[in-house]
């Protein structure tokens, strides 16, 4: 699959309810082989409300631009790939319990 | 003599946004029919050139990333996209302009018809971006382009009445009320637009790659922006100003490159016009260079080509090919027949698009640590970065609708 | 307002997010000479149908740059064949762009750069001399 295929999916919950789309997906670098693992995704009410991602990182100037997009990119959150139960054509579907966690880069 | 050619990227790049054919004529048309009432706009824009040339000329410093790579970077392939097609015509345009404006200059100083200079004009305009250095490049044009202080010495010289002039800075229209605000906004818009040019930066940025200027350089791409663009814009104020003494008063208005040089020739004789040609020659010489070289700068930074005359050219294939490609494109339309002073005229329209989608990555940047480590923009730059963005943005929704109003200012 | 969510559980690597960090990057080879911008990533394990826990997780395999740019601005489907990649096996640093451990001449993505220097640009005089 490539990126772009996984990029703006919607995305459902356990009983089909639509919760956003598919804005970014997390990687993980190995420091020694440079592989990069999937973490999860990251889900936002619409595709443009990640942005420049000021959502998910430290930096907070310039203060008007970051605060706006930040309020724009509000509601979005991290869903770890163990909590994806199917990817499909036409949307991504959660499992009932999965978590939400802070977008936000450590 | 060092630290002087150590100046000839911002004097060069400055060239391309505030003397080359569209604004010689424009800061003349200007002059002859609002006094000195738009200079202020004029002043504005060269501070938020300077801001943002800056800027840019410090990310390529730290980061060695090119003005376009961030565009692409920061808003991603479709936005970016909307902002590469727009500001290639803008590029296009001008440089098919730049092109005709040489060939009108030496129409000029020859009186050969200037269809016989456009192949001229085009091919040395090539030729000097497949062969000559960066940096000869850069100094030959800059230090060229100087002649146009002749401007400034002729504003002396017509021993003008100084506080007539200085009211019309103030804003005391000299004119009885013949032009409509819709027209004056026009042109106030159509030269903060081109004061601020995206080529410039992509230019300056490109320049600063070109030139392998580091951490080190930082201080010198500050003088470079703080002496470039002011010059620029005192050149262009100058003609303004002579235009404004010897044109306005008699109703005189101008339209073509030789009436420009009236009130030269007026304040200084023969010598003073042959100067002022000069000078005519090297900015839109320089402009054309500035122009071609963005046109390749910006697709190749989008697209991720291998660009940059420190290259040799097949190192840079598609980057050559594409300036080619544009020279050849700019001269057919020039044979045409066409007026390259009007077409720079539209090439506003495509500013409003190009202008906010160019000067905000650079902001975000700026402000990026990844990017920049420690030289982060400050307070200050960043607060002056916002009130300019508002007045580029507010700029470019009003520039169509007062276009069709004031009918392109005619 | 909610509470505010939780941090992820934290791994022991560098965490880069696709569009963030990887999407619409230079691409410079082992001299610094750009060879393309990342247009899309090939990501491998990773099919549609449903997800069996304890699969490993999928894994980034190629970067993707040129025609598939069409596809990412006017929409539709490359057909995979025209996929132009080069190995995630071939980035040697990631830092503001991506660093390849191979020569530029040596990938496939600069066949047209490499096809117009030998046969177009190369032959006009003094395309192949260093500027004076």
């Amino acid at each position: 699959m490539i990126l772009s295929e996984l990029l703006q999916l919607p995305v459902l919950d356990a009983v089909g309810t639509r919760i956003g789309v598919v804005t970014d997906v997390r990687f993980a670098l190995d420091h020694d082989s440079g592989d990069a693992h999937m973490l999860g995704v990251l889900i936002g009410r619409r595709s443009r409300a990640t942005f420049l991602g000021y959502e998910r990182k430290t930096e907070t100037a310039p203060a008007l631009i970051a605060r706006f997009l930040r309020w724009r990119a509000r509601g979005s959150f991290l869903v770890l790939l163990d909590d994806v139960r199917s990817i499909e054509p036409d949307g991504v579907r959660l499992r009932t319990d999965y978590r939400r966690y802070s977008p936000e880069l450590p | 003599m060092k630290a002087v050619l150590g100046l000839a990227l911002g004097v060069l790049t400055a060239i391309g946004g505030f003397v080359d054919i569209g604004d010689l004529v424009t800061s003349s048309v200007v002059g002859s029919r609002f006094g000195l009432t738009l200079a202020w706009v004029i002043i504005i824009g060269v501070v938020g050139i300077c801001l943002f040339a800056q800027m840019s000329g410090r990310v390529a410093a730290i980061s060695g990333r090119a003005t376009f790579e961030i565009i692409r970077e920061r808003l991603g392939a479709r936005v970016g996209f909307a902002n590469l097609v727009a500001s290639f015509l803008i590029n296009l345009m001008t440089l098919t302009a730049e092109v005709g404006g040489i060939a009108l200059s030496l129409q000029l100083a020859t009186s050969l018809q200037p269809t016989l200079w456009i192949p001229v004009a085009a091919i040395a305009v090539w030729l000097v971006i497949w062969r000559v250095k960066f940096s000869i490049l850069e100094n030959v044009t800059g230090l060229l382009g100087l002649a146009l202080i002749v401007f400034a010495v002729a504003v002396f010289l017509l021993h003008p009445d100084w506080q007539s002039l200085g009211g019309q800075l103030l804003l005391q229209s000299p004119s009885q009320g013949s032009e409509t605000p819709a027209t004056y906004w026009y042109f106030a818009i159509a030269l903060f637009g081109s004061a601020m040019t995206p080529y410039e930066v992509f230019f300056f940025s490109s320049g600063a790659v070109e030139e392998h200027w580091t951490r080190k350089d930082l201080g010198q791409s500050r003088v470079n922006v703080l002496v470039g663009f002011p010059l620029g814009a005192l050149l262009s104020i100058a003609i303004s100003v002579t235009a404004a003494i010897v044109l306005l008063p008699h109703q005189i208005q101008v339209t073509s490159l030789s009436q420009v040089l009236l009130p030269v020739a007026q304040a200084g004789g023969t010598i003073a016009a042959i100067v002022a040609l000069l000078g005519f020659v090297a900015a839109t010489f320089g402009a054309a260079l500035e122009t071609t070289l963005s046109s390749g700068y910006s697709l190749a930074q989008y697209f991720g080509w291998s660009w940059g005359k420190f290259r040799r050219p097949a190192k840079a294939a598609r980057f050559h090919l594409t300036m080619i490609i544009c020279l050849v494109v700019g001269a057919g339309v020039l044979l045409t027949g066409v007026d390259p002073v009007q077409i720079t005229e539209y090439s506003v329209v495509f500013s409003a698009i190009a202008l906010p989608l160019t000067y905000l990555p650079i902001l975000i940047v700026a402000n990026d640590r990844d990017y920049m480590g420690d030289k982060v923009n400050g307070r200050v730059t960043n607060f002056f970065g916002l009130v300019f963005l508002v007045i580029i943005v507010i700029a470019s929704v009003a520039a169509i609708p007062l276009m069709i109003i004031s009918a392109a200012g005619s | 307002m909610t509470d505010p969510l939780p941090q992820a559980p934290s791994v022991d690597a560098r965490v880069v997010d696709a569009r963030l960090h990887l999407l619409d990057r230079q691409v410079l080879d082992v001299e610094g000479d750009p060879v393309a911008t990342v247009d899309d990533l090939e990501i491998a394990d990773l099919q549609y149908g449903e997800r069996l826990p304890d699969r490993p997780a999928p894994t980034i395999s190629a970067l993707i740059s040129g025609p598939i740019l069409t596809t990412r601005l006017f929409g539709g489907r490359t057909p995979p064949g025209r996929l132009q990649k080069i190995g995630w096996d071939l980035v040697a640093d990631l830092d503001i762009v991506f660093t390849l451990e191979v020569k530029s001449e040596s990938l496939e993505v600069t066949w047209f750069e490499r096809w117009l220097a030998s046969r177009v640009i190369g032959r006009i005089p003094g395309g192949d001399h260093d500027p004076e």
